[in-house]
C-alpha cells in the first residue's frame, strides 16, 4: 500500500511521473497548497492516479502518453472544499494497434469549484481511444463549474475514438458542461496554410502539431515542454 | 506582375457560380469588385486562390502568363499570390510568430534565397507589427485563434505585409472593422502598394474606397462582371444601389 503525497498547506509542488510499470500515485493537497504534475506513460502499463483536494487547493496535471501498447489511465478527483481549482488534461499519439482507456471520476462535494478536462488524441492506424469520464456533483456542491472535452483527430480509416461522457448531478446551481469531437484534419485550415505556401504534406503537419500544442502549451515552461513535444512529433 | 481572368467559369457541388469573368490586372493598378450578394465575388477569389471546393468548367487564370489552375493553392502562393480571406481560419495550437516565419521562410527557399533565423526575422516582424498598429503579445497567441473580427483581418493585413506577395487579393477585409481599425488597414495597404504590385479588392462598401482609390471598379452580377469604371462608379452605385445598372444591363 502506497502511502499519499502529501501537499502541505500553502506550498506549491512540481513534479514529473514516468510510467513504465503499473503504478498507483496518490496526492492529498492541503488547503490553499498547489500542485503540478506531469505524467509520462508508455508501454503496456495501468496508471491510477487519485487526487484529494482540500479548500482552495489548486490542481494542473497533464497526461502525456507514448508509445503504449495497451495502456489504462484511471484518474480520480475529490474536491473536498470550496475554491478548488483543477485542470486536467492529457494528449496521446496512438498508432498501430495501439490503445488508450482512460476514465476520469471527479467527485465535487463542496461549493464552489472549478474543474477543467481538456483530454486530446490523435488517432492513426487501427489504434484505439477509449474516453469516459464521469463528473459528479453533490447536493451540496452548488456553484460547482466542471468542464469536460475530448478531442479526437482520427487519421486513418480503420482508428476508432469512443467518447462517454457521463454527468450525474444533485446540486441544481451549477455549470457542467462535457464536449467530444471526432473528426480528421479540417480542410479549411489546409487551404488556409496552403495559401500562405506550406504545401499539403506541410500543412498537415503543422496542423497535427497545433493540435497537441495545444496540451503541450499547458506545460510549465520549467518542466522544459520541447522534451516531451518530441516524444510525440513524427 | 499581371493576372490575367479570361472567361472564367467555375461550379461548387456542380452549382454554376461564375460565369464568364474577364479580368485583366497589372502592376501599379488597384482594382475593386463590388456587387450584391451572391453575385460569385467570393468565389471568385477563391477559384484564384484554388480552393478544392471549387470546380473550374472553363476559362484561365494567367499570373504572368502561366496558367495557374493547375497548380496546387500553395505553388500559386509562392508565386506571388495572396489571399486576404474574408473569414480568416482559425488554427487553434499554431503559434502565430512560428507561423509567420515558416510562411516567410517557405518563400525564401523557393527563391533561393537562405532562411531568417528567430531573430532576424523578429526584426522584420516588430516594423511590420507597427504598421498595422498590433502589439507583440499578438506575435505569442494561436493563429486567429480567439480574436477578434477586426484583429482577424489585421493579422490578415500582417501576412501580407510580411509575404509581400506581387498580386493581393482583398476579400471584404473592411467587413467586420470600426472606423479606427479601417483607417489603420486602409493606411496598411497603402503602405504595401507599389509599382510592382497588383491589388484587387472586394467590397460591399464604397467607404474602403475613400481609403484606398481604386483605379478600377467592377460590378459583379450572376457570375460574371456586368460594368466596369473608375472610382466614379463606386459613388454612383453608393447614391443608386445596384437595381439601375442590372436593368440597364437587363
Amino acid at each position: 500500500m502506497l502511502h499519499p503525497h502529501l501537499i502541505e498547506k500553502e506550498t506549491e509542488h512540481t513534479r514529473v511521473v514516468q510510467v513504465d510499470q503499473d503504478q498507483t500515485i496518490e496526492a492529498h493537497i492541503k488547503a490553499g497548497g498547489s500542485y503540478t504534475i506531469l505524467f509520462v506513460q508508455s508501454g503496456n502499463t495501468t496508471l491510477n492516479t487519485r487526487f484529494i483536494l482540500d479548500e482552495g487547493a489548486t490542481l494542473k496535471a497533464i497526461w502525456i502518453s507514448h508509445h503504449i501498447e495497451e495502456a489504462t489511465q484511471n484518474i480520480q478527483v475529490e474536491f473536498k472544499g470550496e475554491g478548488i481549482n483543477a485542470n486536467l488534461s492529457g494528449i496521446a499519439r496512438l498508432t498501430g494497434q495501439q490503445k488508450l482507456t482512460t476514465h476520469t471520476h471527479l467527485i465535487h462535494h463542496q461549493p464552489n469549484t472549478n474543474a477543467t478536462q481538456f483530454f486530446k488524441r490523435i488517432i492513426e492506424d487501427q489504434a484505439v481511444s477509449e474516453f469516459q469520464g464521469l463528473v459528479h456533483v453533490k447536493s451540496e456542491a452548488q456553484k460547482t463549474d466542471s468542464n469536460q472535452f475530448n478531442h479526437n483527430l482520427i487519421l486513418s480509416d480503420k482508428g476508432r475514438a469512443i467518447a462517454r461522457p457521463q454527468l450525474e448531478i444533485f446540486a441544481d446551481d451549477v455549470k457542467c458542461s462535457h464536449g467530444a469531437t471526432v473528426g480528421q484534419l479540417d480542410e479549411e485550415q489546409r487551404f488556409y496554410l496552403q495559401s500562405r505556401g506550406f504545401s499539403e504534406d506541410q500543412a498537415n503537419h503543422i496542423l497535427i502539431q497545433g493540435f497537441m500544442d495545444e496540451i503541450f502549451d499547458i506545460i510549465p515552461a520549467q518542466l522544459d515542454p520541447a522534451k516531451y513535444r518530441h516524444l510525440l512529433y513524427a | 506582375m499581371k493576372l490575367e481572368i479570361k472567361n472564367l467559369h467555375a461550379a461548387i457541388d456542380e452549382t454554376p457560380i461564375l460565369s464568364g469573368v474577364n479580368l485583366t490586372i497589372s502592376s501599379g493598378e488597384v482594382h475593386a469588385i463590388m456587387g450584391p450578394n451572391g453575385s460569385g465575388k467570393s468565389t471568385l477569389s477563391k477559384v484564384i486562390a484554388g480552393h478544392p471546393a471549387y470546380t473550374v468548367t472553363e476559362g484561365e487564370v494567367l499570373l504572368n502568363g502561366e496558367n495557374i489552375l493547375e497548380l496546387a493553392p500553395e505553388e500559386r502562393a509562392l508565386k506571388g499570390l495572396f489571399l486576404a480571406f474574408q473569414y480568416p481560419t482559425e488554427i487553434p495550437g499554431v503559434h502565430n510568430a512560428n507561423f509567420l516565419r515558416l510562411a516567410y521562410n517557405a518563400k525564401l527557399k523557393y527563391h533561393g534565397k537562405p532562411e531568417l533565423d528567430p531573430l532576424e526575422f523578429d526584426e522584420l516582424i516588430q516594423e511590420k507589427l507597427a504598421l498595422v498598429e498590433m502589439d507583440s503579445d499578438f506575435l505569442e497567441r494561436s493563429v486567429n485563434h480567439g480574436f477578434s473580427g477586426g484583429e482577424k483581418k489585421r493579422n490578415e493585413i500582417l501576412q501580407m505585409l510580411v509575404l509581400n506577395p506581387g498580386f493581393a487579393l482583398l476579400d471584404e477585409t473592411d467587413s467586420g472593422l470600426d472606423i479606427d481599425a479601417l483607417r489603420i488597414v486602409a493606411n496598411a495597404v497603402n503602405t504595401f502598394k507599389s509599382p510592382d504590385n497588383a491589388i484587387l479588392m472586394i467590397t460591399h462598401y464604397q467607404r474602403l474606397l475613400n481609403h484606398i482609390i481604386p483605379d478600377f471598379v467592377h460590378v459583379m452580377a450572376n457570375g460574371k462582371i456586368i460594368q466596369s469604371g473608375d472610382k466614379d462608379l463606386a459613388l454612383q452605385l453608393e447614391e443608386k444601389g445596384y437595381e439601375w445598372l442590372l436593368e440597364s444591363v437587363g
